[in-house]
């Protein structure tokens, strides 16, 4: 594990080569490695990115000490934890010392910049790999904070390291994301050699192009299987899937971490709800948190939801969706239907912390 | 004196006078053959005239003609009338008219620009270049040849004849050189062509080179619009991505990605699972 560390300080900056990248590939690179710092990690990556060059400020997922040491722009430099979100696990470190000026910081990208098929270079601790974008319109759910949230659908070679906290990049040097998670079919077991989110070599011996050869890898986007375009960009090493937050929740999570109090402001407005028996029928207030504004507003458990601001919501998608695109602050005109009554009420978007 | 008589007469045989006034004219004139046979000639006059269906029934009124004329009400309505007849009855027929002049002329526009392609290629829509012919080959009746109906079709429904029909009508026109007396015949067509067809057609997409896939259920499908009935095309599958404007509902992909919050022992990462929406009954929120 030292030694993996040690190489993965030593590659940050260019100084390794980077996996099977064409030259072209390697020059965009060299122009994005200087922003990308390292450090010791033993359940990520260990790799940080810097988002704002003014004050030192990184960006790495996964939990981190307090305060540790790493390896900047070619540099020792020590790096103290500034805020945390848990929505998207992902932490502001500052940079001790840090000499702005020296390092161009890396702004991420834009929904309307990216689409399926982008070019993608994801750096991980043993070095780059190629990737593709399969989607940039994923629904998410974490199960364990019942939480709806926008993903990124990549697919990448597979690395010989983990790929938690791996950085995302377009060529062109626009940060996609940070890899926080890793597609797995359903019903199969996680463990290596098994059946596991990887594939292994397909039927006949012929290496795995990441279409038809991901036995344990779920479903891939279909508009991406055309066979012989990923033969030629690809290969001959396993592909898999995996997946990063939105453009829209990173940009989130990033200006909440660039605001006074550091604090990332998701929001929230205290309903869990879940479909209707009735098709399209909207969705059914399972829970509504105590002192949320959705409780202050008046939302029952048992209503249905209709309608948010004109928009129809007849599934929990729809909701899912409405909410991702709310501020706190926002008010929202809310139309449930209660005891066959069609009952408004105004909810004020609060903060997810709240 | 006569005329005085005869004017008296008129009167009495156009009714112009009370009936008293007749019965006792003709008491006087009882034994007056001749007065009787006058006034007899003169009402049956009246009659006759009240046959012509087409004088009207003031110009029979001996008295009032002039003045029933000049209030002009009654004259003017029948000629207005008669007009606006034949005008329902003539306008059909000049359009039936003029649509086969179009449609006479429509057919053997089209041979002629295959005659004006300076380098036509068989698989060309359009472009069949005939073999002269010893009597000088009638353009509609070289394109209703079976090779060149052939190659036609086939330029419609192939999508590789889309190149050579756009680089087809950006050529221009030339006039064909013909005999004086076909000359006189094709004065107006290559105006024609000129003036409409290379300004709308290349306007139309190209016609695929490959079937189009249905979206709905991957099967090959032919082109609309190489189908030849001038329909759109069919929506083709593309590979562009689900892009929203901004965070929307993802029309396109009915699937929702699971994430547990336990470690995938190979990646490190989050183990996800993708599940289509409609399968999950699972309660969300924030």
């Amino acid at each position: 594990m030292l030694t993996l560390l040690w190489v993965a300080n030593a590659w940050v900056g260019g100084e390794l080569p980077q996996s099977d990248l064409m030259d072209f590939e390697r020059a965009a690179w060299q122009k994005i490695a200087p922003a990308v710092a390292s450090y010791p990690s033993t359940k990520t990556n260990g790799l940080a990115l810097l988002v704002d060059d003014r004050n030192g400020y990184f960006i790495t997922y996964g939990e981190v000490e307090k305060s540790f040491t790493g390896k900047a722009n070619g540099k020792p430099v020590t790096f103290k934890l500034v805020s945390s979100d848990e929505v998207s696990h992902l932490s502001l470190l500052k940079a001790e010392g840090w000499k702005p000026g020296e390092v161009q910081e890396l702004k991420p990208i834009a929904r309307r910049d990216i689409r399926a098929g982008t070019p993608l270079l994801v750096a991980f601790a043993g070095g780059t790999v190629r990737g593709e974008m399969a989607s940039n319109g994923m629904l998410g759910y974490e199960r364990a904070t019942r939480r709806m949230t926008s993903l990124n659908e990549l697919r990448f070679e597979l690395p010989e390291t983990n790929i938690a906290g791996a950085l995302v990049f377009t060529r062109d040097g626009q940060f996609v994301g940070v890899l926080s998670a890793s597609l797995q079919a359903a019903g199969t077991q996680n463990s290596r050699g098994g059946t596991g989110n990887f594939a292994g070599a397909t039927p006949g011996g012929q290496p795995n192009n990441g279409v038809g050869g991901q036995s344990g890898g779920g479903e891939i986007r279909g508009q991406l299987t055309d066979n012989n375009a990923m033969k030629r960009s690809f290969g001959p090493r396993d592909m898999t899937t995996a997946y990063t937050l939105g453009p829209e929740i990173m940009r989130r999570v990033l200006k909440g971490f660039a605001s006074s109090d550091h604090v990332v402001k998701h929001p929230a407005v205290g309903l869990f709800v879940k479909d209707s028996p009735v098709m399209m029928g909207g969705v059914i207030v399972q829970s509504v948190t105590e002192k949320s504004p959705a409780e202050e507003a008046g939302v029952h458990a048992g209503d249905t939801i209709l309608s948010m601001d004109n928009t129809p919501i007849k599934t929990t998608t729809d909701f899912a969706w409405f909410l991702l695109n709310l501020e706190a602050g926002q008010v929202v005109r809310v139309k449930l239907l209660r005891d066959q009554m069609q009952v408004t009420v105004m909810i004020k978007v609060g903060i997810a912390a709240d | 004196m006569a005329k005085r008589n005869e004017e008296e007469l008129i009167q009495l045989a156009f009714g112009e006078v009370p009936d008293h006034e007749i019965e006792a004219w003709l008491a006087g004139h009882r034994g007056n053959q001749a007065a009787l046979r006058e006034f007899e000639m003169t009402r049956q006059l009246k009659s006759d005239l009240q046959m012509l269906r087409e004088v009207p029934e003031p110009q029979i009124n001996f008295e009032g003609v002039k003045d029933r004329i000049l209030s002009a009400g009654p004259m003017a309505a029948p000629v207005a009338k008669s007009r606006t007849r034949w005008g329902w009855i003539l306008a059909p027929l000049g359009a039936a008219a003029l649509a086969v002049v179009m449609l006479n002329l429509r057919p053997k526009a089209e041979p002629n620009l295959a005659f004006n392609v300076p380098s036509p290629s068989p698989n060309q829509i359009f472009v069949p270049t005939p073999a002269p012919s010893a009597n000088g080959g009638d353009a509609a009746s070289v394109a209703m040849r079976p090779d060149f109906a052939g190659a036609a079709s086939e330029g419609l429904v192939g999508g590789a004849s889309s190149t050579g029909l756009r680089a087809f009508l950006n050529e221009p026109v030339k006039p064909r050189q013909s005999t004086p007396e076909r000359t006189v015949r094709r004065v107006r067509r290559p105006a024609l062509v000129e003036a409409s067809v290379p300004k709308i057609l290349p306007e139309k997409p190209a016609p695929a080179v490959t079937p189009n896939v249905d979206i709905a259920d991957g099967a090959p499908r032919p082109s609309g619009a190489s189908n030849g009935f001038g329909m759109p095309p069919k929506p083709i599958a593309s590979p562009a991505p689900m892009v929203a404007s901004k965070m929307g509902p993802p029309k396109a992909e009915p699937k929702i990605v699971i994430i547990d919050s336990d470690t995938d022992l190979l990646t490190g990462a989050n183990r996800a699972t993708e599940v289509t929406t409609n399968s999950v009954d699972v309660v969300v929120g924030g």
